[in-house]
C-alpha cells in the first residue's frame, strides 16, 4: 500500500516535470503569438521592447530552473499562475470551464458503463445476437473519440435540425424556466456524449463479458444452485456481485483516456470545457495554462488509477489476496 | 422396506465420457461409498444424482428419492427439495463458497428457507457447534478458512435443513490424516444420531473402509464391484479393485504401494472390457464384449466376463513326508491372477518342499492335487508353455549352467521348448532385469558373473517364457542387503507391470510383507493365514493430532 502510494507520487513528479518542459521546448514564446497569431497575417505587432518587457514581467526571462522554482513555490501555494492570452487567473478559469467538461465525461462514462454492462450480460443470453455484437464492438474500440465525434457531426447533426452544430447552449438564448435551460443544454450536451460514449462502451463490454463468463464457471455458482436457492438471488448474489470488481476498477482505468477523449471531443463540437480552453492555451504558448489544465488531468487521472487499484486489491483480498 | 434413494439405470453422457447405466439403491441411514480413480466417472455421477449437470449432457435412467422422481422433474419443483431431502457437499475447497459473502450470509440464505427469522441466530449457533465449528467463525469470509474448516462448513450447510440423504464429494481429497480422522467421526455421529443417509465419493480407501457399509468400484465410468465394504476390502474380487486396494497408503502400513499398472495393451477395441487393458487376466474374449455387472453368489456384485480375480495355481490337501517324517499334511493353497502371495516358514518348515511340489518339481508326494485355471495341471507341459509355471530357486547354479553364456543360458528354455524367437525374447528379458545389454557382456560365462548378477539372469531365464505365475523360492537368500532390496524390487515391479503372479517363498518374513499382498506361514505342517492387522498396529494417525 506504502509503496502504491510512494510510486504515484513518483509518477507525479515526473509528470509535473514534463509538463513544465514541454511548453518551453515549443518554438517561440507567448508573445510571439500576442502579437501575432500563428500563421495569421498580424495587425498589431508588438515591438522587441515590448516583447523584453512583458517577457521579464512574467519571469520568463529567468533560467530555467529559477523560473521551475518559482512556479513550485506558487503552485505550493495553490497558486497556479495567471494566464497570459486570458488575462485571468488560471485557477478561475479552470474552475469555470471544468464543469462542462466534468458534466460529458462522467455522463459518458457512466452511460457507457450501463450500456457495456447490459449488452454484455444480452449477449451471454442471446449467444446468435452475442456475435454480430461482439463484432461490431470491436470495430468500434478501434475508433478514436474525435473521428466518432466528426462522423455524428457530419451524419446526424448536420442533417437533423433540432440537434445543435456546436457549443454547450444555444448563444443569447432566452430561457423561460431552469426547465428549458435544462433540456438546451442536455441538447447541446447530446453529441459529444455519444461520441465519447460510443468509444468508451466497448472496453466495459468486453471486460464485462469477460469477468461473467469467469464468474459463471466458478464452482459456487454450481453450489447456489445446489442449495436451491432462487435464480434472482444467484445473480444478484453469487454472479453479479462477485463480477463487478474488475468491471468498477476498469470504470476508473478509463478516466485517463476520457479525459484526452473529452479534450479532443469537445473541440470537435466547440464544447467550451477545459479541451477548447486547452487548443487556445497550445496554440498561443500560454505556458502558466497549459500547465495548469495539464496538472488538473494528471492529479484526476493518477486519483482514478489509484482508485482503481485499491479495488482491485480489495477484492483480490477477498478472495484470499493481501492488501 | 422402502428405499430411501433407488438410482435405475443412470447414465449421463458428455461428448468426450459417459456414465454407464448404472443402478443401486441405499436404505434409510446407509452409508454408501463410491470410489475409483481419478476419471473414473465419481463426479459425472454425483452431478447426476443431484441433478446439477451442464447444459448439452445427456442424461438417461431414473433416480427415485423417497419415491420421487428427480430427473424428469422441472427445477423448479427440484429446488423445492434441495437441501431439504437431498444436499450436496463438494469437494473441501473454499471455491465452492461465494468469496463476497459472510460464512452467515451463506448459511442464513439456506436456513430461511425453513426457519422463521428468529429462530436463525440459535439454530446457526448450534448448526456450526455440531460441526466443530466456532459460532465467531460465521463473520468469516472464505479467504480466511482453512480446507479442513471449509469442508465442515460446506457439512453445516449440507445439514441445515436437515435432510435424509447427503452426497459428499472427496470430502478429505485435501485434508490431512488428523483432519480426516475427525471429518469421517463426525460423518459417522451425524449419520447415528440423526439418521442422514451418506453417499461418498472418495479415491480413499482408508475413509471408505471407516464410514461405509457398502462400497461400489467405478472405472472409467462402469461401476466393476459392488458389495459391503468389509468384504471387498478383505477379498477383493475385481482385479480394479485390488488394484485400488494395493495402492492406498493406510490400509497396510507395512507393504509398499503399487499403482496399478497403466494401459499395456494401446489398441483397445471399442467394445472392450473397460479394464481390458490393464488387467492381469484379460483374454480374447474380454477385449470383443464389455461385461456387465452381475452377481455371483454371496451378495457381491461383479463386472468381470471371467467371474472376477481367477485362482492361477491351486495346491489342495497336499502331503509329503520324507521317511517318517511327516513335512506337509493336507496343505491346501491358491494362487490367483495377478497378486503376489509370500509363504513364509522357519527353516526347515518344509517350504521348499511345497514351492517344489507347486512348481511341479517334486512330484512323489503322496496326497494331494494341482490345479492350473481349475483344471488338473500337467506341470510338465506347463514349464514348457508360454503363459505356464516357471521358478527361481535359491541358488542360481540349479537352474544356470555355470559354463554357459549369459545369452546361451538365458535364450535356453525357449530353444528346449521349440518356441522359437529365443534371442529376441532373452535381450528383451535380460533389458527388464536390468543386466548389461553389451554385446561383451552376453558372451560372459555365467560362472564369472556376481551373485546378484547371476539372480538376475536367472530371473530373466524365466521371464522370456512369460509366465503366469513365478515361484521364487528364497531369490535373495544368498545376497548382501543392497543387493537383496535391489532384486526385491525387481521382482516386484517385474510383477506390477508383466501382470504374472508370484508366489514368493522365504523365510524373511519382513522382506514378504513389503511385497505380499497375501501371506502364509508353514507352521507344524499345517498352512496358516497370517493378516498384517493382526499384528501390527499403528498409531501413525495420532502424529497430526493436537
Amino acid at each position: 500500500m506504502k509503496k502504491k502510494i510512494l510510486l504515484m507520487l513518483c509518477s507525479f513528479v515526473v509528470i509535473y516535470l514534463v509538463n513544465f518542459t514541454i511548453p518551453r521546448l515549443m518554438p517561440g514564446d507567448p508573445f510571439d503569438y500576442q502579437s501575432a497569431a500563428a500563421g495569421e497575417e498580424s495587425s498589431t505587432e508588438m515591438t522587441e521592447e515590448l516583447k523584453e518587457y512583458l517577457r521579464s514581467y512574467y519571469g520568463l526571462d529567468k533560467p530555467f530552473f529559477a523560473q521551475l522554482w518559482e512556479n513550485v513555490k506558487s503552485n505550493l501555494r495553490g497558486d497556479l499562475g495567471y494566464s497570459i492570452h486570458y488575462k485571468q487567473a488560471v485557477s478561475s478559469l479552470l474552475l469555470e470551464r471544468l464543469p462542462w467538461t466534468a458534466f460529458i465525461m462522467v455522463s459518458a462514462l457512466v452511460l457507457s458503463l450501463i450500456l457495456g454492462i447490459a449488452l454484455a450480460l444480452l449477449g451471454l443470453r442471446r449467444k446468435k445476437l452475442e456475435g454480430s455484437l461482439y463484432a461490431l464492438l470491436s470495430l468500434l474500440g478501434e475508433l478514436p473519440h474525435f473521428l466518432l465525434g466528426i462522423l455524428l457531426l457530419f451524419l446526424v447533426a448536420a442533417r437533423v435540425d433540432w440537434i445543435p452544430l456546436s457549443g454547450a447552449a444555444t448563444a443569447f438564448g432566452v430561457y423561460y424556466s431552469e426547465w428549458d435551460w435544462i433540456k438546451d443544454v442536455l441538447l447541446h450536451a447530446m453529441l459529444p456524449i455519444a461520441a465519447l460514449s460510443l468509444a468508451t462502451i466497448p472496453g466495459f463490454y468486453f471486460t464485462a463479458r469477460a469477468s461473467f463468463l469467469g464468474i459463471l464457471e466458478r464452482p459456487y455458482v454450481l453450489a447456489a444452485r445446489a442449495k436451491g436457492l432462487k435464480e434472482g438471488r444467484i445473480r444478484r448474489h453469487y454472479i453479479f456481485r462477485n463480477a463487478l470488481p474488475p468491471i468498477v476498477a476498469r470504470f476508473f482505468l478509463s478516466v485517463g483516456s476520457a479525459i484526452g477523449g473529452t479534450m479532443l471531443v469537445e473541440n470537435v463540437f466547440a464544447y467550451p470545457g477545459l479541451g477548447t480552453v486547452m487548443r487556445e492555451a497550445v496554440k498561443y504558448r500560454d505556458y502558466p495554462l497549459i500547465q495548469g489544465v495539464f496538472l488538473l488531468s494528471t492529479v484526476l487521472v493518477l486519483l482514478s488509477l489509484f482508485a482503481a487499484d485499491m479495488i482491485n486489491a480489495l477484492s483480490d483480498g477477498k478472495r484470499g489476496g493481501s492488501l | 422396506m422402502n428405499k430411501l434413494l433407488e438410482v435405475k439405470n443412470l447414465s449421463l453422457s458428455y461428448p468426450e465420457f459417459s456414465l454407464h447405466p448404472l443402478s443401486f439403491s441405499l436404505d434409510y441411514g446407509e452409508i454408501l461409498a463410491l470410489v475409483g480413480e481419478s476419471g473414473s466417472g465419481k463426479t459425472t455421477l454425483l452431478k447426476g444424482l443431484s441433478c446439477l449437470w451442464e447444459e448439452g449432457v445427456k442424461v438417461s435412467g431414473q433416480v427415485l428419492l423417497e419415491g420421487r422422481e428427480l430427473l424428469g422433474m422441472r427445477e423448479e419443483q427440484r429446488r423445492q427439495l434441495r437441501m431439504r431431502s437431498f444436499a450436496v457437499a463438494f469437494q473441501n475447497s473454499t471455491a465452492w463458497l461465494n468469496p463476497s459473502m459472510t460464512l452467515r450470509e451463506q448459511l442464513k440464505e439456506v436456513l430461511r428457507r425453513g426457519y422463521p427469522t428468529r429462530e436463525l441466530p440459535g439454530r446457526m449457533r448450534e448448526l456450526m457447534e455440531t460441526v466443530g465449528l466456532s459460532p465467531e467463525d460465521l463473520g468469516r469470509y472464505p479467504r480466511e478458512l482453512s480446507g479442513g474448516m471449509a469442508q465442515r462448513f460446506l457439512l453445516a450447510t449440507a445439514i441445515a435443513l436437515e435432510p435424509r440423504l447427503v452426497l459428499l464429494d472427496e470430502p478429505t481429497s485435501s485434508l490431512d490424516v488428523a483432519a480426516r480422522d475427525a471429518f469421517a467421526d463426525l460423518v459417522k455421529r451425524l449419520n447415528r444420531e440423526k439418521g442422514i443417509a451418506f453417499v461418498i465419493i472418495t479415491h480413499d480407501m482408508k475413509l471408505s473402509s471407516m464410514l461405509s457399509s457398502r462400497m461400489m468400484v467405478l472405472y472409467n465410468g462402469h461401476v466393476e464391484e459392488m458389495g459391503p465394504t468389509a468384504d471387498i476390502l478383505d477379498y477383493p474380487r475385481h482385479p480394479y479393485t485390488r488394484g485400488l486396494i494395493n495402492a492406498s497408503t493406510g490400509l497396510n502400513i507395512v507393504r509398499d504401494v503399487w499403482g496399478i499398472r497403466p494401459e499395456v495393451k494401446v489398441d483397445k477395441p471399442h467394445h472392450s472390457c473397460p479394464f481390458y487393458g490393464r488387467c492381469t487376466q484379460s483374454q480374447p474374449l474380454c477385449g470383443q464384449e464389455a461385461p456387465e455387472l452381475k452377481d455371483w453368489g454371496d451378495g457381491r456384485l461383479i463386472a468381470c466376463l471371467r467371474g472376477g480375480i481367477i485362482t492361477l495355481l491351486e495346491g489342495r490337501n497336499i502331503s509329503k513326508a520324507y521317511g517318517r517324517q511327516q513335512v506337509l499334511e493336507n496343505v491346501s493353497i491358491k494362487v490367483r491372477s495377478g497378486e503376489v502371495v509370500a509363504l513364509v516358514g522357519r527353516s526347515g518348515s518344509g517350504k521348499t518342499t511345497l514351492a517344489g511340489i507347486l512348481g511341479g518339481y517334486l512330484r512323489d508326494f503322496q496326497t494331494g492335487s494341482l490345479f492350473f485355471q481349475g483344471e488338473a495341471a500337467d506341470m510338465e507341459q506347463l514349464h514348457r508353455r508360454e503363459g505356464g509355471v516357471q521358478m527361481v530357486f535359491q541358488d542360481s547354479e540349479t537352474s544356470l549352467n555355470p559354463h554357459m553364456t549369459v545369452l546361451q543360458a538365458v535364450s535356453e528354455p525357449r530353444l528346449l521348448a521349440k518356441l522359437g524367437r529365443e534371442e529376441e525374447m532373452a535381450r528383451s528379458a535380460l533389458k527388464d532385469v536390468g543386466l548389461p545389454m553389451e554385446e561383451s557382456f552376453l558372451k560372459k560365462k555365467i560362472k564369472t558373473l556376481s551373485g546378484g548378477q547371476k539372480q538376475r539372469a536367472s530371473i530373466a531365464r524365466a521371464l522370456t517364457m512369460e509366465p503366469a505365475v513365478l515361484l521364487a523360492d528364497e531369490p535373495t537368500s544368498m545376497l548382501d542387503p543392497s543387493s537383496k532390496a535391489n532384486l526385491l524390487r525387481l521382482l516386484k515391479s517385474l510383477q506390477n507391470s508383466y501382470g504374472f503372479s508370484m508366489l514368493l517363498v522365504t523365510h524373511d518374513l519382513e522382506s514378504a510383507l513389503k511385497v505380499a499382498d497375501r501371506c502364509f506361514l508353514l507352521k507344524d505342517r499345517g498352512l496358516e493365514e497370517l493378516r498384517i492387522s493382526d499384528y501390527v498396529s499403528s498409531s501413525i494417525d495420532s502424529v497430526f493430532e493436537n
